[in-house]
């Protein structure tokens, strides 16, 4: 039978009420409260027991002390001697416990007790939350206006939906917290003038419900990128996952509990703990990019690729797989061996963005003279994002450009758009819809009735 | 903060300040307002604690003596001043109330 039990409680940091109601009901049950951690809260087995417990705050503590200051020790033997027994603190926050029927409340005055959880708030939660409101404002402009200029890019991201979301959950959740506190804080100090106790608004159902909103879209993440990525991407996201939601964590913690048991001064614990989450982070981050640039899936050499050497550089000769090459285009293609084929892009569970590109080697003769092909396809995955796609690709062609709607029915699609230039004259690139994907293709020469008809047996899908 | 806080006294800040009329521990403040309320007014161990910090912080009290963590304390001029207002303050409403409802219930003015 399990002696410990963790839980993860999801009440508002200033909910007393709510944490209290919940600490009689786990004793109750057979569970005393034993330890506060970051990893959720930690209960004990004890017989069944009808408790009273009282949740204040210390605003003078911290979480880097090394252990009780002397005024919380002081504090603690003023409840002692009204049989509050001290049970746990995290911080501010200290838990008392009493087994007497009526007991005297450990605090009976609501003007001291509202001022006392404001003072608390505004030394440490309040900052905090709004430190973290502040920048998933910023993450969450940063989402919209990535949506709003290249939604494309976004949507086809393995991370950028998740992540974006992610943040918006974030911003309501600190928005949700410091709003309640303070409407709350403003009807206590309201009562308090009255001489009366208000009960804290427990939102707990709402932190909870925002809390589980983030899963899914964290598993969207995981599985976009465990699914589409190359072998390579997905270990490090992995690896860079884990680090950051339970390594990271684990290692700051362990460096503040480390400085707490060798007794180093508040401050002290302070600095080296954010130091070292500013490093670690920061090596993290740096990690994850050299392991990325040094990935296969970026360009970087496979093992026993071939490579040529021009202008003093080695260059990799890549053959991918492509839909639709030069070969299917021309009558007398140049010999294949002249050519790269280069096939890149992001993919996600609602979109993918695939570049192609045939292009002559550089040290193919006349290679400036030879004929290459580049195109994107946009594989729409989630049909309601259709027209999305093509409104962002149709609106930004660049350079004084604009897409004119020209005959699709040689190309097979259901539109079709070419590119006409500032000098109002026709470009040989065109934008062609088809039922699950949109493709961008330019040619070196003007298209023929059967190259057109290629393309769209080709990239139509 | 504290004096605007302390600008009108709560029961419990009354009733605290009253017994550092004489020196005495802190804890026992949480005995001595009982006894002297017929049992009428308690205050919380919490409540107290928070209570003699910041009147300590406003200069209402001083700390006379320190034994380890117990610590004894004594009202200054200026809490003996404040306790005063808060006398007056009372009396001011008494007389408020027997002038209205003194007769009736048999609280005659003097």
């Amino acid at each position: 039978m399990k002696n410990k039990k963790r839980c993860f409680e999801t009440c508002s940091f200033y909910d007393y009420t709510g944490m209290e109601a919940r600490l009689e009901k786990m004793a109750a049950e057979g569970w005393m409260i034993e330890r506060i951690s970051s990893f959720g809260w930690v209960y004990r087995r004890i017989e069944p027991a009808r408790l009273h417990f009282a949740v204040t705050f210390y605003p003078k503590a911290s979480g880097f002390d090394p252990g009780l200051t002397e005024g919380q020790r002081a504090f603690q033997d003023y409840c002692r001697h009204t049989g509050w027994q001290p049970t746990c603190t995290s911080a501010q926050m200290q838990i008392f416990c009493h087994e007497g029927e009526h007991p005297i409340p450990l605090e009976t005055d609501p003007t001291v007790k509202a001022d006392t959880i404001h003072r608390a708030a505004k030394r440490s939660f309040l900052p905090a939350y709004f430190l973290l409101l502040a920048v998933a404002v910023l993450q969450c402009a940063l989402f919209f206006i990535g949506i709003r200029n290249d939604p494309i890019r976004i949507l086809s991201s393995p991370s950028a939906p998740c992540t974006g979301v992610a943040w918006i959950i974030l911003f309501f959740l600190c928005a949700s917290e410091i709003t309640g506190y303070y409407r709350w804080h403003a009807r206590a100090v309201k009562a308090a003038a009255r001489g009366e106790f208000i009960n804290t608004n427990g939102r707990s159902w709402r932190l909870r419900i925002l809390l589980f909103l983030i899963v899914p879209f964290v598993l969207y993440w995981l599985a976009a990128v465990l699914t589409t990525a190359p072998v390579s991407i997905r270990v490090i996201t992995v690896f860079a996952f884990l680090y950051y939601a339970v390594a990271l964590n684990a290692v700051i913690l362990t460096i503040r509990e480390f400085l707490k048991r060798r007794k180093a001064p508040r401050n002290v614990n302070r600095t080296v703990t954010l130091l070292s989450a500013v490093f670690l982070t920061l090596f993290l981050a740096g990690a994850i990019l050299f392991a990325v640039l040094h990935s296969e899936g970026f360009g970087q050499e496979e093992a026993g690729q071939e490579t040529y050497e021009y202008n003093g550089r080695i260059w990799t000769v890549r053959q991918d797989e492509l839909p639709l090459t030069l070969e299917d285009l021309l009558e007398a293609p140049p010999a294949s061996n002249l050519y790269i084929r280069e096939h890149s892009g992001n993919e996600s569970l609602l979109l993918g963005q695939y570049d192609m590109r045939q292009h002559p080697r550089f040290d193919a003769e006349n290679f400036s003279e030879l004929p290459d092909l580049d195109y994107t396809i946009t594989q729409i995955k989630f049909p309601a994002l259709y027209q999305l796609c093509l409104r962002s690709l149709l609106g930004d062609p660049g350079m004084d450009s604009v897409w004119l709607e020209s005959d699709a029915a040689p190309w097979g699609a259901r539109e079709a758009y070419q590119l006409y230039g500032s000098d109002s004259r026709a470009r040989n690139r065109y934008l062609l819809c088809y039922p699950n994907r949109i493709v961008e293709i330019g040619f070196g020469w003007e298209p023929a009735p059967d190259q057109m008809r290629a393309v769209g047996q080709k990239c139509g899908g | 903060m504290p004096r605007e806080k302390f600008r009108t006294l709560t029961e419990q800040m009354f009733y605290t300040l009253l017994c550092l009329k004489e020196e005495c521990y802190g804890m026992d403040i949480l005995d001595r307002v009982p006894a002297m309320t017929g049992q009428r007014v308690s205050i919380g161990s919490g409540t107290l604690y928070t209570l003699l910090e910041q009147f300590l912080e406003a200069g209402m009290i001083r700390e006379t003596k320190v034994d380890g963590r117990k610590r004894s304390y004594l009202l200054t001029d200026r809490g003996q001043e404040r306790l005063d207002r808060e006398y007056e303050r009372i009396c001011a409403q008494a007389l408020d109330y027997r002038k209205v409802f003194g007769k009736e219930c048999g609280l005659d003015e003097e």
